[in-house]
């Protein structure tokens, strides 16, 4: 027989609700968040910021920025035509394949690079919390496409990936799988010039669409041997590829490369 | 800025909302990131954050075709006296049947009558709404909450409705 306690409806929902708390580290992330807020927007005094003030880091497509960026693209229409134009905060690399793209490919990629590293930086919530993929997948039961395993992505790190869940997003308006990986550096394998590393957990985000060429423009497709392209937004490494007929998205932190 | 008793606060009434604990934290989080470049337009912050909070799940249930705010007609019956839901008891163990038999919008009334102790004419003010609109949802509420606590099940249950 159960224990049954009767109280009145208003009382167990105060009781219920007063312990209903959120997890530590989601309590130190908000408070971190709004401290960093904080001191990026405010004054000592607390003060809305001057427009001199320092720079949020978070792009904000104001006008200031609208006007540099417009300027960017006619002196690169202008002035040099076959350097290529990048939104983001560096040029593409090499070895990509968009040094000679159209300039509206080279704008959706940052435009997805962009979108894909706000993404990564928030770190929301995973919907699905599993090191098993096949459990990460099976989770995602609204997508149009079935997630899947990429032979590339563990490549891009140097030390392994353990996968930690996923989420659902979207990756310019089309629906897509957030997957997200942890990799631990190891202080050894960094490379003969990398200074030491704390041994501190980093992130990686996969995310996976439908490829439509329609909406994504060409892109590298990785079975083809077609090398992937590599951009940076936000301080993030972002590479992106087609595989299996669908739009990979890779973001990780530089620092763990 | 904001302690962490506020911050859970917050994150109660995202439940209310979502009855999702991850969903609630979700919602949060996506509420902060929009007050933060605002917050020295909103003299209370909770109110506001709130109603950001509020409107991202309306937006969302929009967007996932869930009716989860379900219009009211002038014939829906109200809530003619709170003392009859005061009163009413409840086995605490089957708060949470009675959470997911509510929707969206009762739970939040019942989240504002019960735990800030808002009167329906306070909630009305703070969700901009009509105050039989608040007593019509607390009267579902109670009928509600009253079917399961004498352990009835619910006409639309009878229909095929949600268990």
């Amino acid at each position: 027989m159960k224990n049954t306690e009767h109280t009145t409806l208003k009382q167990a929902s105060q009781r219920f609700y007063a312990e209903q708390q959120l997890p530590d580290a989601s309590l130190e992330r908000f408070e971190h968040l709004l401290s960093m807020e904080n001191s990026e927007t405010s004054d000592s005094e607390g003060h809305p910021p001057k427009l001199k003030s320092s720079r949020s880091k978070r792009f904000k497509p104001d006008s200031l920025v609208a006007s540099v960026a417009a300027i960017a693209v006619i002196g690169s229409i202008w002035l040099a035509p076959n350097l290529s134009f990048n939104p983001a905060e560096q040029p593409l690399s090499s070895s990509s394949t968009m040094a000679n793209a159209p300039q509206h490919q080279q704008q959706m990629v940052a435009a997805i690079a962009f979108e894909v590293t706000k993404n990564h930086i928030k770190l929301k919530p995973l919907e699905v919390t599993s090191e098993d993929f096949n459990t990460v997948r099976d989770y995602f039961t609204q997508l149009d496409f079935s997630p899947q395993v990429s032979r590339y992505f563990p490549l891009l790190a140097s030390t392994a990936l353990t996968m930690t869940g996923g989420r659902y997003c979207s990756i310019q308006s089309e629906t897509a799988a957030q997957l997200r990986y942890r990799s631990s550096p190891e202080p050894s394998a960094t490379g003969p010039s990398a200074k030491e590393q704390a041994p501190t957990e980093k992130w990686s985000t996969l995310y996976q669409t439908q490829y439509n060429k329609n909406t994504f423009g060409q892109l590298p497709h990785i079975e083809q041997g077609q090398t992937p392209i590599e951009t940076y937004s936000r301080g993030l490494k972002v590479s992106l590829w087609v595989e299996r007929q669908l739009l990979m998205v890779s973001v990780e932190d530089v620092t763990s490369l | 800025m904001l302690d962490k008793t506020q911050l859970n606060g917050l994150y109660r009434y995202g439940l209310s909302l979502t009855n999702n604990n991850a969903s609630a934290e979700d919602l949060l989080q996506s509420a902060l990131e929009r007050w933060l470049p605002r917050r020295q337009q909103s003299r209370e912050p909770l109110p506001y954050i709130r109603r950001i909070m509020r409107n991202l799940h309306i937006d969302l249930c929009r967007r996932n075709a869930i009716i989860d705010f379900e219009p009211i007609t002038d014939d829906t019956p109200v809530l003619l006296d709170t003392k009859s839901l005061e009163q009413l008891v409840i086995d605490q163990q089957r708060l949470q049947s009675v959470f997911n038999r509510l929707n969206s919008a009762e739970r939040e009334v019942l989240y504002y009558w019960a735990v800030l102790e808002y009167t329906a004419s306070e909630i009305a003010a703070e969700l901009d709404e009509p105050r039989g609109t608040v007593l019509s949802r607390l009267y579902r509420l109670k009928e509600k909450s009253k079917s399961l606590a004498e352990n009835q099940p619910l006409q639309s249950d009878l229909q095929g409705g949600a268990p």
